[in-house]
């Protein structure tokens, strides 16, 4: 490709891109919708959104793998943020978040802290069937009488996928791999979600990363209004 | 709202004439799969009006023109089944002026569509209209009803319009569905599944939408068909809907040609998952039976779930059925305040 790699990038570097973006996700997903995962690549990208001051990252695979290797993602977030040199100020817990979608009282309750990065992993289960276990538990509720039929509104239902997900919706879906689909993530999430397409994870330069993230500010959001 | 040209026809007789370029993309398209079903989000009508100085409306009727002569290519091309975005709920929040001229525009299109009953007929489409119907004005009610009781039977095609149609309403709707079905009973808490959940969507009696396109260039779903389409082909396309082509249709097929194998992969895993996960369901079921029966350990276990099974799936089958009755007697409620215009 041919540009400079004179430069190495740090954190720095990372915040004054960042504070160039027209506007800037509040949460991005990461579709790894590849059959090789590289844990190297995906902690770069994931340390680049944290730096630029993204608070909520998710990544997705449709088989769960990423819910059963935290620890490898955990070592490579590690030598990232070596590599981009984190200084003091910018220091930030890094918190996992393996979500199941039957799972109402969650490990880590209570609000998050402000310092606190959220990394959420989620595979396959935790679209349709997430919203299939909120629709059962509704219903035991109105079962039980705890619930009235009239009274369930959209609310309700965000409210119950709140409790389990505690996360805001993606504002932002970075999907690699040369399926154009979405294959089975947050169906309900992803109602105003920008879908952005990058051929592959693997070895993504920083510049590209940018590049799709200064896309994503330029877009315009009309809400059919 | 002045017209100073006849209204255009849902099932326009001149068709463009095909090139020998269009037949041979056709024949080789052909060739592959096709999608059978495509759901489509029209954008783009406002922004055409503006690029070529006409009013909003002027834009919303291309807009229409459009989809009739994209209804005909897909029809050509074997596509059975398009799902479109008529119109959102969210919309009702844009200006009374421009609100008042959409529905102006739905009242005149379904007036026009049962005046082309006869067309109807003779191209076997069935319509249906997907959405909170409630919100709407009480004519345009009457037409909708009207169009699609007319065309029920039809066999050849399908027509689905979305209008005042979220994707969030729809799921929340379809869970109040399964909420009533165990308040009276018809079925149990434990029988709900993600199969059964689709059940109840507006859009049940159509499989999943095999691609999906977006025109415009915006790169979101905006509610649109949200379950439905998480296992579907995605094509975004940067041209305003008023322009888009058969060209472009064509690529959007071939595109969907390209995922067909990974997709097909994901929907198979994804049924198989499914029926997995209803297995287990049905051993618990049973398990949870034994126990407070205290082990009657007569019959064996296969036999005792697969009885279970058939158990629930008559029960399902009886809710099913309930939803369906509820559906054709909100309809049957609107037509009885007008006589039925068709003779079906």
């Amino acid at each position: 490709m041919g540009f400079p790699y004179s430069t190495k990038i740090v954190d720095r570097k990372i915040q004054a891109d960042a504070r160039n973006l027209k506007r800037l996700p509040l949460h991005i997903g990461l579709l790894v919708l590849e059959s090789d995962f590289s844990y190297r690549d995906l902690a770069n990208i994931i340390v680049w959104s944290i730096t630029m001051g993204v608070s909520h990252i998710s990544v997705y695979d449709s088989n769960g793998e990423f819910k059963r290797n935290c620890n490898q993602l955990d070592e490579a977030l590690t030598r990232s943020r070596e590599e981009i040199q984190v200084s003091e100020t910018n220091k930030y817990d890094i918190c996992f978040h393996i979500h199941c979608p039957d799972n109402r009282g969650e490990e880590n309750t209570g609000p998050y802290s402000s310092n606190q990065v959220n990394i959420h992993l989620l595979s396959l289960e935790d679209g349709r069937q997430s919203l299939t276990e909120v629709a059962k538990y509704l219903c035991q509720d109105v079962q039980d009488k705890k619930q009235k039929i009239e009274d369930i509104k959209q609310c309700t239902v965000e409210k119950l996928i709140q409790d389990i997900y505690k996360f805001p919706d993606p504002d932002l879906v970075l999907k690699f791999g040369h399926t154009d689909s979405l294959m089975g993530f947050m169906p309900w999430q992803i109602r105003l979600t920008e879908i952005l397409s990058l051929p592959s994870h693997r070895d993504l330069h920083y510049k590209t990363f940018l590049s799709t993230l200064f896309l994503y500010g330029k877009m315009e959001q009309r809400f059919g209004t | 709202m002045n017209h100073t040209r006849p209204v255009m026809s849902w099932f326009p007789e001149t068709r463009t004439n095909q090139t020998w370029a269009h037949r041979l993309c056709t024949w080789i398209l052909k060739s592959g799969p096709v999608p059978k079903h495509v759901a489509i989000i029209m954008d783009g009508n406002r922004r055409f009006a503006l690029k070529n100085s006409m009013q909003r409306a002027e834009g919303h009727l291309k807009g229409f023109d459009k989809l009739a002569e994209v209804l005909d290519w897909c029809l050509n091309l074997g596509i059975t089944e398009v799902t479109v975005y008529a119109f959102s709920i969210e919309n009702f929040k844009r200006s009374k002026d421009e609100v008042d001229c959409l529905m102006e525009l739905a009242r005149q299109k379904f007036a026009r569509l049962l005046q082309e009953k006869e067309q109807i007929m003779k191209h076997g489409v069935c319509i249906r209209v997907l959405g909170d119907l409630s919100l709407l004005p009480r004519d345009i009610l009457e037409e909708l009803a009207e169009s699609v009781e007319c065309s029920k039977n039809n066999t050849r095609a399908v027509l689905n319009v979305c209008f005042a149609y979220t994707s969030r309403d729809e799921i929340t709707t379809g869970i109040k569905k399964l909420a009533e079905g165990v308040d009276k009973g018809l079925i149990r808490q434990s029988d709900i599944s993600e199969e059964l959940l689709e059940k109840c969507l507006s859009t049940h009696r159509s499989a999943d939408p095999d691609l999906m396109i977006r025109t415009s260039g915006e790169v979101r779903l905006s509610d649109f068909l949200l379950w439905q389409s998480t296992f579907t082909c995605l094509a975004f396309v940067k041209v305003l809907w008023p322009e888009f082509s058969l060209w472009h249709l064509y690529a959007a097929i071939l595109h969907y040609q390209k995922n067909y194998d990974a997709i097909s992969n994901a929907r198979e895993n994804n049924r198989i998952e499914i029926e997995r996960r209803q297995r287990d369901s049905d051993y618990r079921c049973v398990m949870e039976e034994q126990k407070q029966k205290s082990g009657e350990d007569g019959v064996n276990l296969q036999t005792q779930i697969i009885s279970y099974s058939k158990e629930r799936e008559k029960r399902i089958v009886k809710f099913l059925t309930y939803l369906d009755y509820k559906e054709e007697t909100f309809f049957n409620n609107i037509l009885s305040n007008k006589p039925v215009a068709c003779n079906s």
